[in-house]
């Protein structure tokens, strides 16, 4: 990424803090095409995952947008998100890779594998393991029963942020306690 | 993907650039009304006030936790963006502490042999330390909740930066009671103080940090 092309993408973003979504558009199209150049070359054993967090950074990049400060260089701020991102995926990563393992005997001996995991799931700590959006736009809409839209005002950000948001959190709620595992025995 | 790029253009509202000082500058001065009634109604203003205005130390005890606290505040604004450049700002914070130190140092040296633990060990360690680091908490508080609408990438460091403003700000409304006047003192304790927010910071921050 040459000096004059960070100049474009600082004006645009700008442009984008500013409501504009044209800009915005673009900004997000090469953002993502950057995102999944870093991702896919970082996590190549596991497409899916940088998927993932192709998708993560991009909401990120979204609820953040206003940490953007144009007197310093477009690119460091995405790469800064992404590794931030990369990092979290990481840390998230060696908890499942331990903890599916250590329970994998105990569940095999119940009669009801699903209900046996379910009944070890401790909700709360599972959400307290997601970032706090998602935990947040989860906790609002799946276990206290509000509306998208009644959400959406109480967070204040916009509804389908929350959809967004509720959507990626169950996936990766899923993920953390290995449900693929339970699904195919 | 393209459906979530079409969501968020969807969402997309103006989202202003606020700089740092007006993110945390007024949840900053709000916790200080916390400490700042403590010192005025409870511990009382230090009763030789006018005298020990006149004197150098006094100031000391105000300026160096200032210095920590601008110094770290610079850092925190950095720290509080992805991707700008850390800046020098926690350097000037730990000079300013070192500086302090050193000085309290000679200044303990100078002193003759059986007047030094009574310099050090002033009547007021305790309070000094207690009230330090119960006088942080708002101050932290107040930071984390402003801090959490930025992106701080490195929570554990903007953590300790944010630890040190509000132990610095602590010290300096706690120097408006404190009768102590030996540097040693205020090289020790004001400072272990301050590190004990500090590291309060640090330690809690990359739990309440996430996003």
């Amino acid at each position: 990424m040459t000096g004059e092309a960070d100049a474009k993408l600082r004006a645009l973003m700008v442009l984008a803090q500013s409501g504009d979504r044209t800009a915005y558009r673009s900004v997000l199209d090469i953002s993502r095409a950057q995102l999944a150049a870093y991702f896919r070359y970082r996590l190549r054993e596991d497409p899916a995952s940088a998927d993932d967090l192709i998708q993560e950074t991009l909401i990120a990049i979204h609820t953040k947008r206003a940490s953007y400060d144009a007197r310093h260089p477009f690119m460091p701020w995405l790469y800064a998100i992404a590794r931030y991102k990369l990092i979290d995926h990481y840390r998230r990563h060696r908890v499942r890779r331990t903890e599916p393992e250590e329970a994998a005997g105990e569940i095999a001996d119940e009669t009801d594998d699903t209900r046996a995991a379910m009944a070890r799931l401790d909700l709360e700590t599972l959400l307290a393991r997601l970032p706090s959006g998602q935990a947040e736009a989860i906790r609002r809409t799946k276990l206290d029963g509000h509306s998208i839209s009644e959400t959406a005002a109480a967070m204040n950000i916009s509804e389908s942020l929350v959809k967004v948001n509720v959507h990626r959190g169950l996936k990766a709620a899923a993920s953390l306690v290995g449900l693929k595992q339970v699904d195919r025995p | 993907m393209t459906r979530l790029i079409d969501d968020l253009v969807d969402a997309l509202e103006p989202a202003p650039v606020r700089p740092a000082l007006a993110v945390f500058g007024a949840p900053l001065a709000l916790a200080s009304l916390l400490p700042l009634a403590v010192v005025a109604f409870v511990y009382g203003l230090r009763p030789d006030m006018g005298t020990a205005m006149a004197g150098p130390v006094f100031w000391v005890k105000l300026a160096v936790p200032g210095i920590v606290a601008a110094g770290a505040g610079i850092a925190l604004a950095r720290l509080s963006r992805p991707g700008a450049p850390p800046g020098p700002g926690l350097a000037i914070a730990i000079l300013a502490m070192l500086g302090l130190l050193a000085a309290g140092l000679i200044g303990l040296a100078l002193l003759p042999g059986e007047l030094r633990v009574p310099a050090l060990m002033g009547p007021s360690l305790q309070k000094c330390l207690v009230s330090i680091s119960v006088f942080g908490v708002p101050f932290l508080a107040a930071g984390f909740w402003a801090m959490r609408r930025l992106a701080p990438v490195q929570p554990r460091l903007a953590g300790f930066a944010l630890g040190l403003v509000a132990g610095g700000l602590a010290a300096a409304v706690y120097a408006l009671s404190c009768g102590e006047d030996a540097l040693a003192f205020i090289a020790s304790w004001y400072q272990l103080g301050m590190l004990i927010v500090a590291s309060a910071g640090a330690l809690i921050a990359p739990r309440l940090l996430r996003w």
